[in-house]
């Protein structure tokens, strides 16, 4: 019996290792791996599946993973020298990928094959001060200021259009703010405003022709007179009582307060559409508008794009097989499947463009406040290789300023010397 | 013990010390050394001698997230060991239904910190948090909990928070340690015409001093460990209070901004400063606990 079960036992282990030598993969196919966050939910399938018919000679491996963990997971794959060949990435990393050598720059390619008329200016989204181009736009996140219609109709206001400043919209968010049941505090509020760099205070920077960083993006100005005066104009806002304060709206939920009917105006990204969607009452009436002109004529239209990346621990094969990928992607075929799945927000060609302004869409009527701006007023993050590290910082002291916690001529002075420090490279 | 006894003993110790090598020993090693160095995962370390450590000890945020971690372990040990001690006498009485309250207690402990923290933000939400709501209806409040902007309040809630969820853990030590209690000493002070009160503090107390001073030596170090309930309260509550604890300062640094130099030094500053702090208690121990 013991015998027979041996025999059994190395039949089948033999027959396992030839199993294995077998399972070769096709020589003369190239894999590519394609790295992406949330799978299909970011990315349509039917971009993908295409793209294998059209390509048999490459072999799509889909390495996929949550949003919230992706950034983890390349990172260390990059780490090990083993992250996908391309894959998608938020403009931030990207910047510090590219500074660590970490992506393959695209540059010398797009130029060679791709003909930017075709397509917006950020197209160029992940591109560096000294010209390295780290990413090629998967898609924008692009900022709008959405309004409740019910509000603005109680309070006898005309709409905002298309050419309202930001002193409009102040003076609006005024006449909006309320306290409807007489209690002494606002219940009401005219404008909601993020703690963030996109969606808080940079908009108000740039309105005011400030900038957080210089064009190399490698010194500070928040000590320049303009930023000076956007910041204290966002932090106005707040001490005036127009908007709510950080303290209010991480109670009351940023989105949900604009769609329970609490907030006039509300400064959010393009991707809080479906949040408003899905979760907003019956009959709730809202729309969009374009960003209002700042001083000098020109709109913060400020943009979060999502990037392809190529991993440069690829071989040059599969780094050929990774820009075939990005070309496909921003061809004609793929951007309009992906602009009709509405995944991931405004795609960067122009035929894509064009083609949402006809298609029908679930969400604001005037949808093209999220990418009208975007040709001639479009900007990024002040995205660089240590965007990750002062970001944050300079987010946390405007929440302070912002909330009285620390006086504003001190809040700029530490705001100033914090990222100054990191930029510098110093802790 | 013979050499072969010896020789066993080591056998049977083997997987574990070998597992603690590679995985726990060497990482902590591999940290000290990282700790001088400049280092960002992708490219090689490069020495730095003193200068994270430096960096580290003259910046303010070290220090505000030590005096975070100082507050909550004071709040969250005195609440946990008082109420324990107290929560463990009841339930070590001969009474119906000591089993279903022990269950009761102990179910906290069993949940996940990070599914805890989420449900605890909801019922500290100022707004709709039921908190609040129930407080209403005794005319006190609204309060903020962890959506203020002041680090107190915020921390306070937090410490809170982990004294409710904690709590089970202590009075599971503390009613192993009564049993231990021998009834003739109970008895003796009965007959002596102690009551309650004196029977509690001068003898239940003294015997239990070796279990107090075992969990106050590990609830030390757990505060100074504190991570989850931190990280998940301060995003749901993004007010700009100073609210890192020495835990999140390490994670952010080392695994948000790369700085994997700077995140190191700090770790082996705080596992210093728990160093001190254990070896203060066992200094203290020879005073106040009683071995019977």
């Amino acid at each position: 019996m013991k015998r027979i079960f041996s025999i059994i036992l190395i039949v089948v282990m033999c027959a396992s290792i030839f199993a294995g030598c077998n399972d070769k993969k096709d020589s003369d196919k190239v894999t590519l791996r394609l790295g992406l966050p949330s799978g299909y939910d970011i990315t349509a399938k039917e971009v993908v599946d295409n793209f294998q018919k059209a390509h048999p000679e490459i072999e799509l491996e889909i390495d996929e993973t949550p949003w919230s963990e992706f950034k983890k997971k390349v990172k260390l794959q990059s780490a090990s020298k083993t992250a996908p060949t391309v894959f998608i990435m938020d403009s931030g990393h990207v910047a510090y990928m590219g500074a660590n050598g970490m992506a393959v720059d695209l540059a010398d390619r797009v130029k060679s094959d791709l003909n930017a008329d075709d397509y917006s200016s950020a197209l160029y989204a992940g591109q560096d001060a000294e010209g390295h181009l780290w990413g090629i736009p998967h898609g924008l996140n692009t900022l709008a200021i959405y309004y409740n219609e019910e509000i603005f109709d109680e309070a006898g206001l005309e709409y905002p259009d298309e050419s309202w400043t930001f002193d409009d919209m102040i003076k609006m968010a005024k006449k909006l703010t309320k306290d409807l049941d007489s209690d002494g505090e606002v219940d009401q509020y005219g404008l909601m405003l993020g703690t963030n760099i996109s969606t808080g205070w940079l908009p108000f920077v740039l309105a005011e022709g400030g900038a957080p960083l210089d064009e190399t993006r490698t010194k500070s100005m928040f000590k320049d007179k303009k930023t000076v005066s956007g910041l204290k104009k966002y932090v106005d806002c707040v001490k005036d009582g127009i908007a709510p304060d950080a303290e209010w709206s991480a109670a009351q939920g940023g989105t949900a307060a604009f769609y329970t009917g609490k907030i006039g105006m509300y400064i959010a990204l393009h991707s809080m559409i479906p949040v408003i969607e899905n979760n907003a009452p019956e009959g709730f009436r809202y729309n969009a508008q374009i960003m209002p002109y700042g001083v000098d004529g020109k709109r913060p239209c400020v943009y979060v794009p999502n990037l392809w990346v190529v991993s440069s621990t690829a071989t040059e094969e599969e780094q050929e097989a990774a820009w075939t990928w990005i070309k496909y992607y921003m061809s004609d075929e793929a951007q309009k499947i992906m602009t009709e799945s509405g995944l991931d927000g405004i795609q960067v060609k122009k035929t894509a463009i064009e083609y949402m302004e006809q298609m029908e869409y679930n969400g604001p009527e005037n949808l093209s406040a999220f990418y009208s701006g975007l040709e001639k007023h479009g900007t990024t993050i002040y995205e660089n290789g240590t965007y990750e590290e002062w970001r944050p910082k300079a987010d946390e002291i405007i929440t302070q300023m912002r909330n009285g916690l620390v006086g504003f001529n001190d809040g700029i002075k530490e705001l100033d010397s914090v990222v100054s420090k990191v930029l510098k490279g110093e802790y | 013990m013979t050499k072969k006894h010896q020789l066993w003993g080591w056998f049977f110790i083997a997987p574990y010390i070998i597992g603690f090598s590679i995985f726990t020993l060497s990482s902590v090693l591999f940290s000290g050394y990282l700790s001088f160095t400049e280092y960002n995962l992708f490219n090689p370390p490069k020495w730095v001698g003193f200068r994270n450590y430096i960096n580290v000890l003259t910046d303010v945020s070290l220090w505000t997230s030590f005096r975070n971690v100082f507050v909550y372990g004071f709040i969250n040990e005195f609440l946990q060991l008082f109420l324990g001690c107290i929560l463990a006498v009841a339930l070590n009485r001969k009474m119906k239904g000591t089993g279903i309250f022990r269950t009761l207690y102990f179910l906290p402990v069993l949940t996940p910190m990070v599914a805890i923290s989420f449900v605890w933000s909801y019922i500290y939400n100022p707004s709709y948090g039921v908190l609040n709501y129930l407080l209403s209806f005794l005319g006190i409040g609204p309060f903020k909990y962890t959506f203020s902007s002041n680090w107190f309040e915020f921390v306070v809630g937090v410490a809170l928070m982990n004294a409710w969820k904690g709590l089970g853990y202590i009075i599971l030590y503390v009613l192993g340690g009564l049993q231990n209690i021998s009834t003739e000493v109970m008895e003796a002070a009965e007959v002596d015409g102690a009551g309650p009160v004196r029977k509690f503090f001068s003898i239940t107390v003294p015997l239990l001093s070796p279990t107090l001073f075992f969990l106050l030596v590990i609830g030390v170090i757990n505060s100074l460990q504190v991570f989850d309930q931190f990280y998940i309260m301060a995003q749901s509550a993004n007010t700009g209070a100073n609210i890192k604890v020495v835990g999140t300062l390490i994670y952010e640094n080392a695994f948000v901004y790369n700085k994997l130099g700077i995140g190191s030094s700090i770790a082996w500053v705080s596992f210093i400063v728990m160093a001190v702090l254990t070896w203060i208690q066992k200094r203290m121990e020879k005073r106040y606990v009683h071995y019977a």
